[in-house]
Order: C-alpha cells, then structure tokens, then sequence
C-alpha cells in the first residue's frame, strides 16, 4: 500500500501536536499555588485547544486513509510552495527582520518595493526606479505628516529625516 | 431617547461626516482594483483608524466595509474577476451585460441593490440587537460559555471544507490567543521567555498576516500579468448608461426578498454572503416570470446577488452588537476597529452606555446614503481603476502593510509576526484550512476563557454540574435552544452543499 503524501505531513502535525500538549505546554506555563484547581490553571485554556487539535488532526489522519485522493487540476497537482510568493516572502521577512532596522523603513522599503517589482515581472527602468519612490514618498506624507507617527530612520547618518 | 440624541449627535457631526466620506471613497477604489478583496483592502486599513478620533475613525471603518462591498463588484462585472468571493454569483448576469455594452446600467443595478439590501438590513439590526441585548444581560459567564462554543461549533459546521479543518484552524487561533499572560493568575503562557510576546500576539498583525498578505501570496501564483488591457466596450446610449424609474420598480419584490434572505442568513454565525448570494441568486431565478433571460444579463440575476450579499453586512453585527461576538470575518474585523478604540459591544453596552450604539446606527444609515451617491460618481471612473497591474499593487501592499503593523505599537517584531502569519495564511488557504475561523478563534478566546473558567469555578461551589444547571433556568433554556438551532443549522448545510458554489478561498467561509 502507497502511504499519501498528506497522511505523512498530517502524521508529523499529529506527532508535534501531542508532543506540544503533552511536554512543551507543561514545561513552558508553570502552575502557582493558585492556579491548581481546573478553573483556576494557567493551563487549562491552552490543554483545552491541543486536545481539540489533536483530535482534529486524528481525523483528519484518518480521513486521509480512507479518503478517495483528489483529482489533480488541469496542470497536475501544484504542491510545495511557489517560487515567486515564496521569494517575496522571503524579500519581506528580510526586510522585516533586518533591513528596516540597518536602512531605516523609508530606504529599506524603496529597496524592498524596488526588489518585488522586480521580482513581479516588471522590466521598465523608470517604472522600477520611479514607482517605489512615488509610494514611499506617499508612506512618508501619511506618517509623518497626516498620522504624526514616526516610522524607523536610517540611523548612520544623523539628523536624514527618512 | 436621551441617549438616542446623543448617539445622533456623535455621528452627524462634521468629523464623522468626513470620516463616512473617506471610508466610502477609499472602500470602492481599493474595492474595485482587482485582487484586492473587499477584507483584505479594510485590514490593510484597519491600523490608521487608530489614528482618529473614535468617532472619525469607527464610521470609516463601517463605511470602508460598504464601499468595498459595492467596489469589489465593480471587477466581477467588467472583468469576469470578483474583488470578493460574494460577488461571485454577480458575474453570471453582470458580465454579460457589460459585454452587451450595458456596463454602465449593470453597475447601476448593482449600487441601487447594494445600497437597497444594506439599508433592509441595517433597519432590521437597529431593531433586533436591542431586544437581543436586553435578553443577553441576564447571561452569566455559563451563558455566555454555551454562546461562544455554539458560535465556533457553527462555523466550523457550515465551513464548506472538511470539519477537522475547521477544528484545526479554530483551535490554533485559541493557542495563538493564549500567548501572553494568564489572565487570571498572571502567568506567562506560551512565551518561552520571550518579551515581546508578554502582552500577547497583537491583532492587527493577525489580521493583516491572514487576510491581505497570505491573499497577496495566494495570488501570485497566478501568472503576473496586465488585467486591465482587457477592454470592454460601452455603449453611448444613455439608457444603456443608467436604470430607469421602470426597471426600478420591477426591480423591488427580487430585492426585498433577496435582502431578507440575506439578512436571515446574516444574522447567523459563519453562513456568509456568499451562500447568501447564490441562494438570492437561485430563488430570483425560481422565481421569475422569464427564468430563460438568466445567465445573459438579467438585471434581476444583477440584483438579486447583490442585495443579499450586502444584506448580510448589516446582519451579522447583530450577534456582534448584541453578544459581542462576530459572526464572520467582517464583523470580526469591526469588532478589532471597536476594540482598538476602546469599545466593547455586548449587552452591558447597551445598558450602560448604549450612546454609542446608537451612533453606530446612525452612521451605518448615513453611509448607505452617502454610497449611493458617491457610487454614482464613481461609476464612470470605473474603467480606469480595474487597470491596475498586480506587478506594482501587490508591492505597495506589502510595503504598506509592514508601515501599517509596525505603526500600531512601534514594533518590528510586529512586521515580522505579520509576514510569518502570511506565510502561515497562504500555505493553510492552500491546503483549505480556512483562516478566517483561526482570526475568529483568536478573537473569542479572552471572552470564552474568561467564560468557561469562571463556570468551571462556580460549578467546583455548587453541588455538581446538575445542582448548577437546575439552579439557572436561563442556562436551561438556552442549551434547549442551541440543540434546537444545531439541528436546524446541519440540515441547512446538508441543503446548502446542493448549492454548486465557485472555487474559492478557503477564507470565504
């Protein structure tokens, strides 16, 4: 017998998920004097929602055992991830965990628009250069003028005002 | 009375006004541009309303949500491309129309049934969530437990996919709103040390991660191509342009009937407008003198859809205003705008400081007006806004989005927690978890812990879980009646899986 594909990524999330409820859950919400009794745990809520999950999960396993498999679409079944939201994303992330930080959101974020048009298809240079500066400069008017808030600044040079 | 006066005077007065104009306007441009669904362009949003004056900013949420509404069928319409799944059932008449080089009265039909279903629904929600509240501030924590758990079992019952799907996507929205500290003892859950996460997963992250940036992801699978070099002819007759006082009145029993299905359907916990539409939709049909003309631009085909789906909008606040609890992603989303601006809808509300209330009211009313007319004018202009190219929309969302998440507290922790929970959204629509029942279990949580917990306290006072439910007959009869409505709600999902719906995403629910 052929074990599906599915029936193996629902079996890790069933695996993770009781590991989840039943070691990493106890380990990470510690129980005070107080919070013993069922109404009163820290836990209680959080156990609640593995049990439901894992459950879930359990049924879904078997759903996937018995199941007949889906019928593959006019281009065949498209699993994993495709490549250009998932170079997006990881443009986005690494701007949202470094590059806004070391370039600042305004630069960064031209920087990040300009790599996305890119990335989108867009080949005119003016297009490429010219609508990411038009958008920030947009952001820039709505934050720091309409909304009075300050939205993070390329530190190595003091006193820029992006 | 007097606190009806005062809730007029906070919504008509001029700021409100402003903010009704620009949520109206920003709703139908973001609405009709292609790929920008009606949710996604009001959570993209959502964060500069925090920026206003609550009475600035609440309005324009509400009128954002009816400007997408009627702005999202603006694309089904012209391109065969519905800027939300609910207005899905308007392509099969309103496209065929527009190829006739009728657009213009396709259009029309669509805001005179937009505005038409909306305002029957509003009137009908202005009624019912009083007398709802007056019910539910007699529920205790019990109550409200049985409420809650009867919402999340209802939406993942009529959640067109598999259930355990459903459970899976509510249950990870419950462990996502555990993260922060207890509640009631103050323990840190979930944090694993650390700090960022001590006040909680942030809800406009959530929302903006699942709903416009997974969408964003979701559609870039698609090849990336120009929508808008696809023309439509229009035709230079005026009354190819407009809709006559004729067709109007023709118009009217398609329209009351479909906007009480919709509101019927509305009022009820995860059914959303999109059955509400294709039920309209084929009771219009069953219905008509001439069912043949359906499918080639039937402008009762148009209507019908329409008022229902916009019906549901003013529906589906009622269990939000009488309960405070959302019954889809709409009101889901309301209730995080209220929230962030210090409200809190329920039944204490409308006793203790029902002004609001009535403000709320008052301004969903005066965004119906002000949609009409604004819609009026925009219809010419509708051309130009479906030409947007994804190459470049889809960029100035992201960006836009990460200034949007890290505005609210000033955290990039916040723009990342966005990014991740879009990746986490796109790979679940991919697979039909339907994230929307995730956002709706995040968003439940507090209330159904606060709930369930102290229940669980007052049961370990009494003597048992029979001696305490003998002792609430309120209790009693609200688990007769939920058994009652559970019954009624499988079997219209049994009927309601007949109904052949169009692919979509799994967020439609």
């Amino acid at each position: 017998m052929r074990v599906r594909p599915e029936s193996i990524a629902l079996g890790g999330l069933l695996a993770a998920a009781v590991v989840f409820g039943l070691w990493i859950l106890p380990l990470d919400i510690g129980l005070s004097a107080a919070g013993e009794g069922t109404g009163l745990s820290p836990r209680f809520m959080p156990q609640l929602a593995a049990v439901g999950m894992v459950v879930a999960l359990a049924w879904g396993l078997y759903r996937s055992f018995v199941a007949p498999p889906a019928a593959a679409g006019p281009n065949g079944d498209r699993e994993g991830l495709a490549r250009i939201p998932f170079g997006a994303w990881l443009i986005c992330l690494a701007f949202a965990v470094f590059g806004f930080d070391l370039a600042g959101f305004y630069l960064g974020g031209i920087c990040m628009a300009v790599l996305l048009t890119v990335l989108l298809g867009e080949r005119r240079p003016w297009i490429i250069v010219l609508f990411p500066a038009l958008l920030l400069a947009a952001i820039y008017l709505l934050f720091e003028f309409a909304l009075n808030v300050r939205l993070p600044r390329f530190g190595l040079i003091p006193g820029l005002p992006i | 009375m007097e606190n009806i006066l005062e809730g007029i005077s906070l919504a008509l007065n001029f700021n409100a006004l402003a903010g009704i104009l620009l949520g109206i306007v920003l709703g139908q441009i973001l609405g009709s541009i292609p790929g920008l669904t009606a949710a996604m362009a009001v959570a993209l949003l959502v964060p500069f309303s925090f920026y206003f004056d609550p009475w600035v900013g609440i309005p324009m949420m509400l009128a954002m949500f009816k400007g997408s509404l009627f702005g999202s069928s603006i694309p089904a319409i012209l391109l065969r491309t519905p800027g939300t799944p609910a207005a899905a059932a308007t392509v099969i008449d309103g496209n065929p129309l527009a190829r006739q080089g009728k657009g213009g009265k396709a259009m029309h039909t669509v805001l005179f049934a937009s505005v038409f279903g909306d305002s029957f629904s509003d009137i009908v929600l202005i009624f019912g969530a009083g007398a709802l509240a007056a019910v539910a501030i007699r529920f205790g924590p019990s109550e409200y437990a049985i409420l809650v758990f009867f919402a999340l079992l209802s939406l993942i019952s009529l959640h067109r996919g598999s259930s355990w799907k459903g459970i899976v996507s509510i249950t990870a929205g419950v462990l996502l709103a555990c993260v922060g500290l207890d509640p009631i003892t103050g323990t840190p859950r979930l944090t694993f040390g650390n700090a960022e996460l001590f006040d909680g997963i942030g809800l406009i992250p959530m929302l903006i991660g699942f709903l416009a940036i997974s969408e964003v992801f979701r559609q870039l699978e698609q090849p990336v191509r120009r929508l808008g070099e696809r023309t439509m002819k229009f035709s230079s007759r005026p009354e190819d342009n407009r809709l006559s006082g004729k067709e109007r009145r023709a118009l009217l029993p398609t329209l009351l009937r479909s906007s009480a299905i919709g509101t019927i359907t509305g009022a009820l916990p995860g059914l959303g407008s999109t059955v509400a539409a294709f039920i309209a939709y084929n009771e219009a049909r069953r219905t008509a003198a001439r069912p043949e003309e359906f499918g080639k631009g039937s402008l009762h085909g148009i209507a019908a859809p329409e008022a229902a789906n916009n019906a549901v909008g003013g529906s589906n606040l009622i269990p939000l205003l009488a309960f405070g609890i959302p019954g889809d992603v709409a009101a889901a989303l309301i209730l995080g705008a209220l929230l962030i601006q210090g409200i809190t809808p329920g039944p204490i509300a409308f006793r203790d400081n029902p002004a609001p209330i009535y403000a709320i009211f008052v301004a969903m009313l005066l965004a119906n007006l002000v949609n009409y007319l604004v819609g009026l004018g925009f219809i010419p202009l509708a051309k130009k806004m479906v030409s947007v190219p994804k190459r470049l929309l889809f960029p100035a969302v992201l960006v836009l989005a990460s200034a949007g998440a890290y505005a609210m507290r000033g955290s990039l922790f916040d723009v990342q927690l966005m990014f991740v929970f879009g990746l986490v959204g796109w790979i679940m629509a991919k697979y039909k978890f339907p994230s929307v029942l995730l956002l709706i279990g995040f968003i439940l949580t507090p209330i159904f812990e606060r709930s369930i917990r102290q229940t669980l306290i007052l049961v370990e006072a009494a003597d048992g879980w029979l001696a305490f439910v003998a002792s609430r007959p309120v209790l009693m009869i609200l688990l007769g009646a939920l058994a009652i409505l559970a019954v009624v709600v499988i079997r219209q999902r049994l009927k309601m899986n007949r109904y052949k719906l169009p692919q979509e995403p799994a967020d439609s629910s």
